[in-house]
């Protein structure tokens, strides 16, 4: 249907998805109820570790929701789990937008949400990593220029001065399924021969092979010289190395692009107030490139991808409404604007976020550097979990612990598991 | 109500009449329980295993089938792959550990504190409250706690630091045994402890102690319950025969509770069967698999692969094999020391 | 039980229980610890005013009403059955029903979805409060069973010959003595059908379904958790558990002392 038959639909559409939060979501809900107020849309939230049983089983027994999210890989919202759950968008997406759709949303992303030939979601908004974030008044008190991070050995010295100080350096937590210790070690790959991970992922190299040792290496170096801590393995990235970073007690952690959303100062507080701090200050966080690990020269680069569409179920009984509500939020400048401003997803549709009114905690410092980083992270060339099937990322996860855990265990026996435990992206 | 424990007794005098012809007549005079067991048998039954036979067909399915995808019967391809799988061993090695530990544990310690509780102690409500709470609370809940409280910098340390066993750093991050610990443990071949708990070497016992804390409230109760149906007068007996406290509770008391005892065997081996929700939401089964446990793997096999619905059928069937076996063995063992019903 | 003559005794022996009950507290302080930080008194606040709040504690308190009816009756009568009449090949059903106990929760939930949504019960309490029963009658009945087994047959025969029919021995005898028992199984289909996480989730997805086990999700975010928050909700939860444990607790001593009047 096209954009002007839609005001004319009316319905009831139930969506369920892992992200956004809730009350993201329904802010989102009440400004689509502004424009099309005959639609009436309800938002359930899922844990990421809850949404595939219950999604699963509810399409099973022929009960699902009409809306869901569907990402370009991984474990959780894979294109390759769900798109046979999937109804194929791009003639809505045609009708709505004109034959030029899909050159109208960022480059790359409708491709990557596309699955043998159909397009199983349209993009609302992308991601980028494989950088860091740093807490610049910490930086600022030892004194240090945090852009000033270039090598390995300029890290160790940061380290070392936050250590001495009492604070932690770059927190990470490795404990659970989630991926993002695996992506320290991703970015230093990239650090030691770029393109080499890229290759593996499609099974053109081995993860056995040199780069992926001595990117090992180094990742097993920075625990012994203090950078990351001794509990890594023990607690998880999310609620707890993200705690360490929000009520001050470490300089570092790597995060991608939605961090940006907890550099709105009601936000940190609030995190700071979830990590156990009473009356916080909020502090001025900003992204830094990762350093050169390997110091050959190669700064590892951003890897960015859409981080999630929404998507209609193909036995859903609501799919004018549903094609209402999803073509609105993903592919209009309103919708994308209310999107945009929670600043946790990059742009995908071009619409640039309220930057002044967002409550920056330092704004003029922050918006130049923020902008960037959402440029930079449009013109990622390679993606992050696009190519990733969940074997090997589970094969890369089990390998890091095995890693940071164990000081004893060969490099060469770890990455041998992981190469055993992979599956190659043939998508 | 009149009739109470008492009444062996009263009916002292119709047993003698009914040793004779009493056999036949006694047969036909219990009644039927068909009728009684039905209800709760359809429902148990009829429902957890529909489920069965729906896991059943599926691990006959290809080991990477997710619905909606088309079926394929294929047979016992994922038993196979099953038994070929080193995790698989290793996943049945924790659950017999764990089984072992904590049903010693449970069953010691639940007798001790169900003795403790039956004896004057002073504040004996505020102790029992304060065992059976952890049963209480769920596991969703109380595990970010937990990994608090083995968190390197978290209480357990604290505790360990104010008695002399470790020392923390400046930064609280790399707390380290104190030398003569360190000794002890090198000489029992405990080295590879460390006071960050949940590493490979001790994750899997931490599990295992998180597992006795939320469950020896329960055998508690039960052990409490069934000492308190303990005829008396047996007690007294027994101490005027000059028996003391210890040897009250292991000849007289402890008898009377095995059926107890084997309840509590068979449950905790079907508990450490399935075990789920302390090694999923604390330690994830690891780090690195090193407290993966049957039901922990099947969950990422299903969810967190990409839907291998098949293969973590079969292992759900494996399951579903071991536990009745075990189970029937352990009962079996225990009825043929059965005692017989007193006819005093 | 135990004779402890004088005070001395009395003490160690309470010294030695408040040793033993340490570890039992050092979680649970952790937790109400760590509800309080941040904004302290709060969080309990904001767990409070969350909108539908006593909705979740409605619809927790009818699922667990039913499922502890319906498991109380059954288990009683199946127990009955199971130890003092006579049943053809008896062990064969009771291994079956002890079979329903071995499945993970997680396989269950494909096809107890189906069933539901096939039986017309999709959507209702009733699709939760049927298989958190089913799953829960086996355990329930393991334990009685063992228990009405200490009854002595006596009993039941000396009824019988007094002219009792079975349903006068199941009410007039069987229940009363198994009381204890009785309480116990009330206590522990509570705690289960009250922490009932993942069915409720997945077989109750509508508005003003929640159930109490979910109240602390509303604290966490994709990114991060609101931790003294969730544990405030937390907290709020499982308040009528413990409650419920302290009361039924008193009723249940009075049982067993009641057991052993002469």
């Amino acid at each position: 249907m096209t954009q002007e038959d839609a005001a004319s639909i009316s319905g009831s559409v139930l969506w369920w998805a892992y992200a956004p939060d809730t009350t993201v979501g329904e802010k989102w809900i009440a400004a689509f109820n502004e424009v099309y107020p005959n639609i009436q849309v309800t938002y359930k939230n899922f844990e990421n570790t809850d949404y595939p049983p219950a999604l699963t089983s509810a399409f099973q027994a022929g009960s699902g929701p009409d809306v869901f999210n569907i990402a370009p890989g991984g474990s959780i919202a894979g294109r390759e789990l769900w798109a046979d759950y999937a109804m194929d968008l791009s003639a809505q997406a045609e009708a709505w937008l004109g034959s030029d759709w899909k050159n109208k949303y960022a480059t790359g992303y409708v491709d990557q949400l596309t699955w043998k030939g159909s397009v199983v979601s349209l993009p609302l908004g992308g991601v980028a990593s494989d950088f860091v974030w740093v807490n610049k008044n910490l930086f600022d008190a030892q004194g240090i220029d945090p852009l000033s991070l270039k090598t390995y050995d300029d890290l160790k010295a940061a380290c070392d001065k936050f250590s001495a100080a009492g604070i932690q350096c770059w927190t990470m937590g490795a404990n659970g399924m989630d991926g993002f210790a695996a992506e320290t070690w991703r970015t230093i790959c990239d650090s030691v021969e770029p393109g080499y991970y890229a290759a593996a992922l499609k099974g053109e190299r081995q993860w056995d092979e040199a780069p992926a040792i001595e990117a090992m290496q180094i990742l097993r170096q920075m625990q012994t010289d203090g950078i990351i801590s001794a509990d890594a393995t023990s607690i998880k990235q999310y609620p707890e190395a993200n705690n360490n970073f929000m009520a001050q007690k470490a300089a570092i952690v790597q995060m991608g692009t939605w961090y940006a959303q907890y550099a709105v100062a009601e936000s940190q507080i609030e995190s700071a107030e979830g990590a156990g701090v009473s009356n916080p200050e909020p502090f001025v966080m900003i992204p830094i490139p990762a350093p050169d690990f390997a110091g050959k020269g190669n700064v590892p680069p951003y890897v960015g991808e859409a981080d999630y569409g929404l998507a209609i179920a193909a036995d859903s009984k609501n799919k004018a409404a549903a094609s209402v509500f999803v073509m609105w939020l993903t592919s209009t400048e309103a919708g994308q604007l209310a999107v945009d401003n929670a600043i946790d997803l990059v742009p995908s549709f071009g619409v640039d976020p309220d930057w002044e009114n967002l409550g920056l905690v330092d704004p003029d410092y922050q918006i130049p550097i923020f902008q960037e980083m959402f440029q930079t992270a449009a013109q990622a060339t390679e993606s992050r979990n696009e190519k990733q099937t969940p074997a090997t990322a589970t094969a890369q996860v089990v390998a890091v612990q095995q890693l940071l855990s164990d000081p004893n265990m060969s490099i060469e026996d770890i990455v041998a598991q992981m190469q055993a435990d992979s599956e190659p992206y043939t998508g | 109500m009149a009739i109470t424990v008492k009444s062996p007794a009263a009916s002292s005098a119709g047993s003698g009449r009914r040793s004779g012809g009493a056999a036949k007549r006694r047969y036909h005079g219990v009644p039927a329980g068909m009728t009684w067991v039905l209800p709760g048998f359809v429902m148990a039954v009829g429902v957890i295993y529909f489920c069965i036979g729906y896991t059943g067909y599926v691990s006959l399915l290809p080991w990477n089938w997710r619905p909606p995808k088309e079926e394929v019967v294929e047979g016992l391809g994922n038993f196979a792959r099953a038994f070929s799988t080193p995790l698989f061993w290793e996943c049945l090695k924790h659950t017999l550990i764990f089984f072992i530990a904590v049903y010693l544990v449970q069953t010691v310690m639940g007798i001790v504190f169900a003795a403790i509780m039956h004896s004057r102690v002073y504040c004996s409500v505020i102790f029992k409250i304060l065992i059976f709470v952890p049963v209480v609370v769920a596991p969703a809940i109380m595990s970010p706690v937990h990994r608090r409280v083995f968190a390197v910098d978290g209480p357990l340390n604290w505790i360990l630091a104010h008695l002399g066993f470790l020392h923390a750093d400046p930064t609280g991050k790399n707390p380290a045994w104190n030398g003569w610990f360190q000794w002890v443990l090198d000489h029992i071949g405990l080295s590879s402890v460390s006071p960050n708990w949940i590493q490979p070497s001790t994750a899997l016992w931490v599990v295992i102690g998180i597992q006795i804390w939320s469950s020896i409230g329960m055998a508690f109760i039960l052990f409490f319950a069934a000492m308190g149906q303990i005829d008396p007068e047996v007690l007294e007996a027994a101490r005027i025969d000059g028996a003391g406290n210890i040897r009250v509770l292991v000849s007289v008391i402890i008898p009377q509770l095995k059926p107890t005892i084997v309840s509590l065997a068979v449950l905790n081996a079907i508990t450490a069967l399935k075990l789920f929700d302390y090694p999923y939401l604390v330690t994830t089964g690891g780090p690195a698999n090193a407290s993966q446990f049957l039901g922990t793997y099947i969950y990422s096999e299903m969810f967190e692969k990409g839907g291998r619905f098949g293969y973590a059928a079969s292992m759900s069937m494996l399951l579903l094999v071991l536990a009745i076996g075990v189970s029937i063995i352990m009962t079996v063992m225990s009825r043929e020391r059965k005692p017989e019903e007193v006819k005093v | 039980m135990f004779e402890l003559r004088g005070r001395r005794k009395r003490l160690l022996l309470t010294g030695i229980s408040v040793l033993l009950v340490i570890p039992f507290i050092v979680p649970l302080y952790t937790m109400v610890y760590t509800s309080f930080q941040g904004r302290g008194i709060d969080n309990y606040k904001a767990a409070l005013q969350l909108p539908g709040f006593w909705t979740y504690f409605r619809n927790s308190l009818l699922i667990a009403v039913a499922t502890i009816a319906i498991c109380y009756f059954l288990t009683m009568a199946a127990s009955f059955g199971f130890s003092k009449l006579r049943i053809r090949s008896k062990e064969v059903y009771f291994w079956l029903m002890m079979g329903a106990l071995t499945m993970p929760e997680v396989v269950l939930l494909t096809p107890m979805l189906m069933m539901a949504q096939k039986t017309g019960i999709g959507g209702t309490l009733w699709s939760v409060i049927i298989p958190l029963a089913a799953m829960q009658i086996p355990f329930t009945t393991l334990l009685t069973r063992s228990y009405v087994d200490g009854i002595p047959d006596s009993l039941f025969e000396a009824a019988r010959i007094d002219g009792a029919g079975t349903w006068r021995q199941f009410w007039s005898i069987l229940v009363p003595l198994a009381k204890p028992m009785g309480m116990a199984i009330i206590v522990l289909v509570l705690i289960n059908s009250w922490n009932a996480y993942l069915l409720p989730l997945v077989l109750l997805p509508g508005e003003g379904q929640q159930v109490v086990s979910q109240l602390p999700m509303n604290f966490k975010a994709r990114y991060t958790d609101d931790q003294p928050k969730v544990l405030a909700g937390a907290t709020l939860a499982a308040l009528p558990e413990i409650i419920a444990y302290v009361c039924l607790q008193k009723q249940f001593e009075r049982g067993m002392a009641a057991g052993a009047i002469k």
